[in-house]
């Protein structure tokens, strides 16, 4: 126990002092007594559904290709390398849509995706194209729920990054994916350079430099939070949970504070990210790496166990003009079914975003870690708010799901469900992470169970 | 009591999940608790001379409506720290966007999450270090005859400005105390600069904290004293601090009457401050903020590039400046001003006679048309797509943001976009289909014929004649309004929407909306919404009168009381 004396003690709102050494001293015993690599979440999004039939693998559940050399281009070919290593699990629907309030099928699927329970209606009502204009999902996202279980030892609780994953004013719902809760939302990171500052700018600095660094934060946050607590106590409705809930972000960077320290075995601070402009459409693949870079290094250095990647936003206007696209992603998305060349595009865009996604499982798979390597602890799920982009349906969502934590997924497999909720397919993740008592998820009418056959 | 449910929480996930390996062993912790600070309870009364309590409702009871708390925008953080430390650094850059509907300042804003809680404390940290390098400048005394009689000196002026109303004897404490534990180990410079990064991070600054003045127990509305009053009038007119005059009219009770209040809003249109609030807001509701990230193909557009876009922002900065403070400031001009500015190099891209340098200039409508904010490049652009001009779209804009319409949503299963651009067609062809199909006319019907009359402007805002060798047909119509009727291009357009009483009562509500950082409720605004669309009328829909009178509101001059919400 001596580990709990020399650390500083948390103090609550309440005066109440709960130490995070505590948890440190438990983690810290971990290795030495041989139990499980930590698990790691990621969420990989990109937008405007996929062509199902150029998405689906070719061949059964165990014994089935991603890259069909007789039918080249098809969107999961880049994973071939991965295929031991992930489940793709097809027939998966958001039935939690058929719920709440909400008409536009991106704003739908997008608050759904992460949360599969109903939306909830902003101060200014319904807008343009049945759009909530100010709304917010219902509820808290998977990762922020893996989070609370996993998350809360380490220097960040989540990480979540961006590519042009810019706030639409008037389609809120549409650009944001992460929530705490309702109106609890958590804004992505779109700069890698300020990515890099903040998350590993301190990692490597001389050791007492830090140490001043970190007392100077703390004497500044205290004198804050002591205005933040006096101010509260005059405040009353929605004006005090706001200040509250500012009180908790502040909690949460003292957190990340307290938990700067020395690096581990193949943590290395990452090169600084380059100059570019992220928010030029033309930069978008050159600054998705770099967030790519940063997330796998984060994971390695333990600075987080929970992430996300959001490829632009539900409704992803991106023009991918390095695949010489003169259209952009969601007005291909309309003509796909109809324009054969439409159709080609966006099976191409989907390629594209299945290069990514292959791209970060090897960055993981690159990491050495106990006996496997990062990959093998890590579940990275790919996400889509749409099956189909032109019909915004709700069914047949395209779920990756990539690393097995541990053998906890039963990987190389393609799994077809028959009209499976993704409230279960959520469920299962909890228990993969080692919530095994969870038993919903979301919007209860939907939710029966931890998916079945995807758990070992 | 949540806080505590928070880690407990995280308590059994560890003892359930997290017996693992791979984090990061024992993290080096070492973090130094300075203890809370003063505690106690000194009473918060910053009052600064007589109360608002003279103010009487237009509407019987004091009729406020909603009065959300509002944290500074980004916008409104960096020209704050321009105003209150003379950095012009924009210190906001790479804080998440932010918004509620309509308005950048909107207050039904998501919380701070950790995010914004480091970007803040970060920023803070960045403008400490440059405020500091030059003590001389930031400390109005000389700290090395009386380091101690400096500082407070220091902390007192520096606090009533920073948080826009005097400190209380306890928070002056407070504050002094923080500079006193850090002095013990760091030098002068070091020790100030954690100050200013408290008085930075603090609630007190990153919200525009009302009180009000209390009243009756068991009011429902109070009005504001005057030191929240001088912030509510710079934020709303300015977009930042109050100036010393303000916060001297504050300190002398001069903020407590309609009279006083209007004659400062009057002053405060006079200033330039006020000319940046203008364009922030037109950039806003008219919807070319974003021309800095526009995307336009360049194979279609030659000549166009990211500098037209920024040209065009000039330009439109420059024509709703102008109409606001050159000009009558009348709506009439606003819409059909034959006027806007251009340099040399965006003439030559329009096609209009070049003005002679590269200063926007106000040039004169010749052959093509122009009327006001609806033939400027830069609106006509935003409501583009990359490739076509986008009738829909263009449509949409008329009837949302002048016209406070919400057009009903199309089927779930249709395609939202413009059809593919055809060569051999023009663009008004390709959406027949809305006109002859009834599943879309009934809507369409309300928004494509507005759409088209503005045909004569590409998708870069850019006018023409022709389209794909076809001459253009810029016959509208506009349907559903109080000036319905048909019209070629946006001159006569222009003048319809100019004589419209939607349109002028739309424009009141964009207005109340940025000024509150709400949306108006029916129920609770009605008087609020009778007293402005009053002043526009009588004033002849003059603008800046109506900015005026946005400040003589139970809406601006009262808040709810927390004493109603379960506050102190």
């Amino acid at each position: 126990m001596k580990a709990l004396s020399r650390r500083t003690f948390l103090r609550g709102a309440g005066g109440i002092a709960i130490g995070l050494p505590f948890l440190e001293a438990m983690m810290g015993s971990a290795r030495a007594t041989g139990e499980s690599p930590c698990p790691r979440f990621v969420v990989f999004f990109s937008a405007n559904g996929t062509i199902d039939e150029r998405w689906q693998p070719v061949g059964s559940e165990t014994d089935f290709l991603l890259d069909d050399p007789s039918d080249p281009g098809r969107i999961l070919a880049p994973l071939e390398p991965f295929k031991d290593r992930l489940v793709v699990a097809s027939g998966i629907d958001m039935k939690s849509r058929d719920h709440g309030p909400g008409g536009n099928g991106h704003d739908l699927g997008m608050g759904h995706m992460l949360t599969a329970t109903d939306l909830v209606v902003g101060p200014s009502g319904v807008g343009e194209f049945s759009h909530l204009p100010d709304g917010s999902a219902g509820g808290p996202s998977i990762d922020q729920v893996i989070a609370d279980a996993i998350g809360t030892e380490t220097a960040f609780r989540s990480i979540e990054f961006g590519v042009r994953a810019n706030l639409d004013l008037a389609r809120q719902v549409t650009s944001r994916m992460c929530y705490r809760g309702p109106f609890e939302v958590l804004p992505p990171e779109n700069d890698p350079r300020a990515a890099f500052e903040s998350f590993f700018i301190q990692l490597g600095a001389d050791p007492s430099e830090i140490a001043k660094l970190k007392a100077h934060r703390h004497s500044v946050l205290d004198r804050v939070k002591d205005d933040f607590d006096k101010l509260n106590a005059k405040l009353g409705g929605t004006d005090r949970q706001k200040l509250e809930a500012h009180l908790q972000a502040i909690r949460d960077v003292e957190q990340s504070i307290d938990a700067i320290g020395g690096p581990l075995a193949g943590c290395a601070t990452p090169a600084e990210p380059a100059d570019i402009d992220p928010q030029s459409n033309d930069n978008y693949p050159a600054v998705g790496q770099a967030q790519m870079d940063l997330l796998a290094m984060a994971l390695t250095c333990d600075l987080t166990r929970v992430a996300s990647l959001q490829w632009s936003t539900a409704q992803s206007g991106v023009r991918f003009s390095w695949l010489g696209h003169s259209v952009n992603h969601h007005s291909l998305s309309h003509e796909a079914d109809n324009d054969p060349v439409a159709r080609a595009q966006l099976t191409e865009i989907n390629h594209w975003y299945a290069q990514q996604y292959a791209y970060l499982l090897g960055k993981l798979a690159d990491q050495a870690e106990g006996e496997g390597t990062l990959l093998d602890n890590t579940i990275v799920l790919w996400v889509n708010e749409q099956g189909n982009g032109d019909t915004h349906s709700k069914t047949e969502i395209p779920f990756v799901i990539g690393g097995n934590h541990n053998g906890r997924i039963d990987t190389g497999r393609y799994v077809h469900y028959d009209d499976a909720s993704h409230n279960d397919l959520y469920i299962a993740m909890l228990h993969a992470v080692g919530q095994t008592d969870v038993t919903t998820f979301g919007n209860p009418m939907v939710a029966t169970g931890p998916l079945p056959g995807l758990l070992v | 009591m949540a806080d505590m449910a928070w880690w407990v929480a995280a308590g059994l996930s560890v003892a359930s999940v997290t017996g693992c390996y791979g984090g990061r062993d024992g993290l080096d912790n070492g973090a130094a608790d300075g203890g809370d600070g003063a505690d106690g309870d000194g009473g918060d009364g910053a009052d600064g001379g007589d109360d608002g309590g003279g103010i009487e409702s237009q509407c019987g009871e004091p009729s406020p409506g909603a009065s959300p708390i509002r944290r500074l925008t980004a916008w409104e953080y960096d020209n704050t720290i321009l105003d209150l430390l003379g950095d012009d650094s924009h210190p906001s850059e790479g804080f998440p966007e932010e918004g509620g509907s309509g308005f950048d300042n909107n207050a039904d804003v998501a919380s701070v999450t950790w995010l914004m809680a480091n970007k803040y404390m970060l920023a803070s940290e960045e403008i400490a270090a440059r405020a500091v390098t030059d003590l001389g400048t930031l400390l109005p005394c000389d700290p090395g005859a009386d380091e101690s009689g400096c500082i407070g000196q220091w902390v007192s002026d520096f606090g009533r400005r920073a948080w826009r109303r005097p400190l209380t004897d306890e928070e002056q404490a407070a504050m002094v105390q923080l500079f006193v534990d850090a002095r013990v180990g760091e030098d002068l410079p070091t020790s100030v600069g954690l100050v200013l990064q408290a008085f930075l991070q603090s609630p007190h600054f990153l919200y525009r904290v009302e009180l009000g003045v209390p009243g009756e127990s068991g009011d429902l509305a109070v009005p504001l004293d005057d030191f929240e009053m001088a912030s509510r009038l710079s934020y709303f007119l300015w977009g930042t601090m109050p100036d010393d005059e303000l916060l001297s009219a504050a300190e002398a009770g001069e903020l407590g009457s309609r009279d006083e209040i209007s004659a400062q809003a009057r002053r405060m249109l006079e200033d330039p401050r006020a000319r940046r609030m203008v364009s922030h807001f037109y950039e806003q509701w008219l919807g070319y903020h974003e021309l800095a990230f526009l995307d336009k193909d360049t194979g279609m557009f030659p000549g166009w590039s990211l500098d037209i876009a920024a040209l065009q922002q000039a330009e439109s900065d420059a024509f709703v400046e102008h109409v606001m403070f050159e000009d009558d400031a009348t709506l009439q001009t606003l819409l059909t001003a034959p006027y806007t500015f251009v340099n040399d190099e965006l003439a030559a891209y329009y096609g209009l006679p070049a003005p002679g340098g590269a200063d926007m200039q106000l040039v004169a409508a010749g052959e093509q048309e122009l009327s006001g904010i609806l033939s400027l490049g830069g609106v006509l652009a935003s409501h583009s797509k990359p490739d076509s001009t986008n009738p829909i779209g263009r449509g949409i804009f008329v009837r949302e943001q002048l016209l406070c319409t919400i057009p009903p949503p199309p089927p779930d299963n249709v395609d939202l976009n413009p059809p593919m651009p055809d060569p051999n067609a023009t663009t008004r062809e390709q959406f027949e289909q809305h006109r002859s199909d009834p599943a879309c006319s009934g809507c369409h019907m309300l928004f494509d014929p507005i759409g088209f009359g503005f045909e004569n402007y590409d998708a870069t805002g850019k006018w023409r004649t022709t389209e794909n060798g076809f001459d253009v047909d810029a016959s509208g119509e506009l349907a559903g309004t109080d000036v319905d009727g048909a019209f070629v291009g946006v001159t006569e357009l222009g003048q319809m929407l100019a004589s419209s009483e939607d349109v002028a009562q739309c424009v009141s509500r964009q207005w109340f909306r940025f000024a509150y950082g709400r949306t108006e409720s029916e129920a609770l605004d009605e008087c609020n919404i009778e007293t402005i669309d009053a002043a526009f009328v009588e004033s002849g829909y003059d603008m800046r009168e109506l900015l005026v009178s946005l400040t003589q509101t139970d809406a601006f001059l009262f808040r709810t009381a927390y004493a109603a919400e379960g506050g102190e």
